[in-house]
């Protein structure tokens, strides 16, 4: 595969806008990407690729690492009824119990800033807590580990209605 | 020239959206029923009038993954007027503080094109700010709007 270069010009960094993470809020047949990250000011992708290291009899250190396992948290996801991703993952998860259905969510990852995206067919999503402070804003952090078949593609924007169409790299 | 950008400095809200706030800020402030004239726009008359200045330009309170953000509008309302007595001086900052906490209290009703209103607040109540020679005084109550874009 050839490497994906980076869309911006050199010498510019990259807006942390260029990457969003979306969560399928219809069906697998017809998904309905829904943004994750709404009011979130900080969050990454974290990637655990389970690494190893070794040192043989003549002195030379071997490492060897796995395919990574990617989680990633957003938080305080303050609830919103406009913000269809929270109010899906609000009724399975604190409505609903539905600890089956959380651990098989269909997420997308959007690499703007590179032209490509990742989609992983069935991810965990935790929600870890439902609250906050006195005089703030309902909250409900998530954690999620990206999961399933992971299918690459490319994804388009309608100009008009802003949805997201994933179109899977042939 | 030190010119090293620190987290410290606030970062300032999009051109656009700052014009657009302070005018909807203020045809927003003239719907007020109470208010003892027109609120101008960092204009006064040298006798009589209201105005609203902005204190400093608006800035990002925060900023989120996906672009959007929180920000904070400060504004001065100012009222000036001549008044003859105590009792006229006092009532000028109670007429400002009757304003100020409409304003408060009917933040929801105060739209700005591409932003949601948070909340409005102050920290103080109105005062008496400055004295002319011709007796007119300009007696003020600071706002604090935070909105946010998505």
């Amino acid at each position: 595969m050839a490497d994906k270069t980076f869309n911006t010009p050199a010498g510019q960094t990259i807006a942390r806008e260029q990457l969003i993470a979306y969560l399928n809020t219809g069906t697998a047949a017809n998904p309905v990407w829904s943004i994750l990250g709404t009011r979130v000011e900080d969050s990454s992708a974290e990637y655990d690729w389970n690494t190893s290291s070794k040192r043989d009899i003549v002195g030379k250190t071997h490492g060897s690492m796995r395919k990574p396992i990617v989680t990633q948290s957003f938080e305080p996801c303050e609830l919103d009824s406009g913000e269809t991703a929270l109010v899906y993952l609000y009724n399975r998860a604190i409505v609903d119990q539905d600890a089956q259905a959380l651990a098989h969510q269909d997420l997308l990852i959007v690499h703007g800033y590179a032209g490509w995206a990742e989609r992983y067919a069935s991810s965990m999503v935790e929600v870890t807590s439902l609250g906050g402070e006195g005089g703030g804003d309902l909250g409900m952090p998530i954690n999620v580990t990206y999961g399933g078949t992971r299918t690459l593609g490319t994804v388009s924007v309608d100009s008009q209605t802003g949805a997201i169409t994933f179109t899977p790299d042939a | 020239m030190d010119t090293t950008i620190t987290n410290t400095e606030r970062r300032t809200v999009d051109v656009d959206i700052q014009i657009a706030a302070s005018r909807a800020i203020r045809a927003w402030l003239n719907t007020y029923s109470d208010k003892p004239a027109t609120v101008g726009m960092e204009y006064l008359p040298d006798d009589y009038g209201m105005t609203l200045t902005v204190t400093e330009t608006p800035y990002k309170l925060k900023s989120y993954i996906g672009g959007g953000y929180l920000a904070a509008y400060e504004c001065d309302l100012i009222y000036r007027t001549i008044p003859v007595n105590d009792d006229e001086r006092m009532t000028a900052d109670e007429t400002l503080n009757e304003m100020a906490n409409w304003a408060v209290q009917n933040a929801q009703s105060l739209t700005i094109d591409g932003a949601t209103i948070k909340k409005i607040s102050r920290q103080a109540p109105a005062l008496l700010s400055a004295r002319y020679s011709n007796g007119a005084e300009d007696h003020t109550v600071h706002l604090q709007i935070i909105f946010e874009v998505k």
